[in-house]
């Protein structure tokens, strides 16, 4: 078996030091978020009856999408290791193909939760004197809204480096970059859909 | 230098360099599998009733699915000490950040000043 040697952090490419730079931020934006949704489950029982109106098996299908997509992108990265165009635009676009399944199921998810009158300032239940409750639903939709914007930005990273490796065939190392990026939004999505659609 | 077929319509196989920094390329599918196994057991396990003991299985099964995705699908397991540490730093600091205001947000019985 072939021995692998560690890199020292004098030979790590600057792309990859710059993106898990950029990855240890968003662990602390999303892991802030995380930190005090979990605080305020604990203090409001009447949340996990809010999270009862979430839809699960949307919830479910999207975890199973970016679980996939994150498969697809390390077989690109797999594929750029060995130059190897075609591979490369194979998975990257199974990539963008399983942001954009997750986005439209996001979409009808918010669709559906709004018509139900579960808004981002939630007048509605504040209205009926529900105010803990409607802050159950103002931290929803910060936490995947925010989830969903770098949906976008993954796959628009992933479509530009993709775009600019198999026409100029060198920069491979960035579809390691951009896949980093994307891994990222696949684990806050770990940890966002339990919390917010499995615990009532 | 390794071999590898860069083109499967080929028959022979081609020699293709491989990158300076290459760490190794685990088997995907199998760690694929075993994520899509855990995520199976994190809505099995969100059946039962009790939401404090659905809280720490799920939240655990979390914790072992993103340590997979960090060591394997983002091969952190072969990155030098300082991402390690900077991911450390990160993590400490979301943790400075639970106990801090736990005790502001979580009402703590034992702070509570008793009422004459």
């Amino acid at each position: 078996m072939e021995k692998i040697k560690k890199l020292t952090w004098r030979e790590i490419p600057q792309a990859r030091l710059a993106v898990w730079t950029l990855i240890a931020g968003e662990f602390v934006i999303f892991g802030g978020l995380i930190v005090m949704y979990i605080l305020n489950r604990l203090k409001y029982e009447s949340w996990g009856e809010m999270a009862q109106h979430t839809n699960v098996w949307a919830g479910t299908i999207n975890t199973f999408v970016l679980l996939t997509s994150s498969y697809f992108v390390v077989k690109a990265h797999e594929a750029a290791v060995h130059k190897n165009k075609a591979q490369i635009k194979k998975w990257i676009w199974l990539t963008i193909v399983c942001a954009f399944m997750f986005l439209g199921i996001k979409s009808y998810e918010y669709t559906h939760e709004i018509m139900h009158g579960f808004t981002l300032p939630g007048k509605h239940l504040v209205a009926e004197g529900l105010g803990v409750e409607s802050r159950y639903w103002s931290f929803y939709y910060t936490m995947t809204g925010l989830h969903g914007l770098h949906v976008i930005a993954g796959a628009l990273a992933l479509f530009f480096v993709m775009r600019n490796v198999t026409k100029t065939g060198k920069n491979y190392q960035r579809i390691e970059a951009a896949g980093l990026y994307w891994h990222m939004v696949d684990i806050i999505w770990i940890f966002l859909f339990p919390l917010i659609y499995l615990i009532h | 230098m390794d071999k590898h077929s860069s083109n499967p319509g080929l028959e022979h196989e081609v020699v293709v360099p491989k990158e300076p920094d290459y760490h190794g390329h685990p088997n995907y599918l199998k760690i694929y599998l075993t994520l899509l196994g855990l995520f199976a057991l994190t809505v099995v396990a969100s059946l039962l009733h009790n939401p404090l003991i659905v809280f720490f299985i799920v939240f655990g099964i979390s914790i072992i699915k993103g340590t997979l995705v960090l060591l394997y699908f983002m091969h952190l397991k072969w990155e030098p000490k300082l991402i390690w540490i900077m991911l450390g730093l990160a993590l400490l600091i979301l943790l400075f950040l639970f106990i801090g205001t736990y005790p502001d947000i979580v009402p703590v019985q034992r702070y509570l000043v008793p009422k004459a």
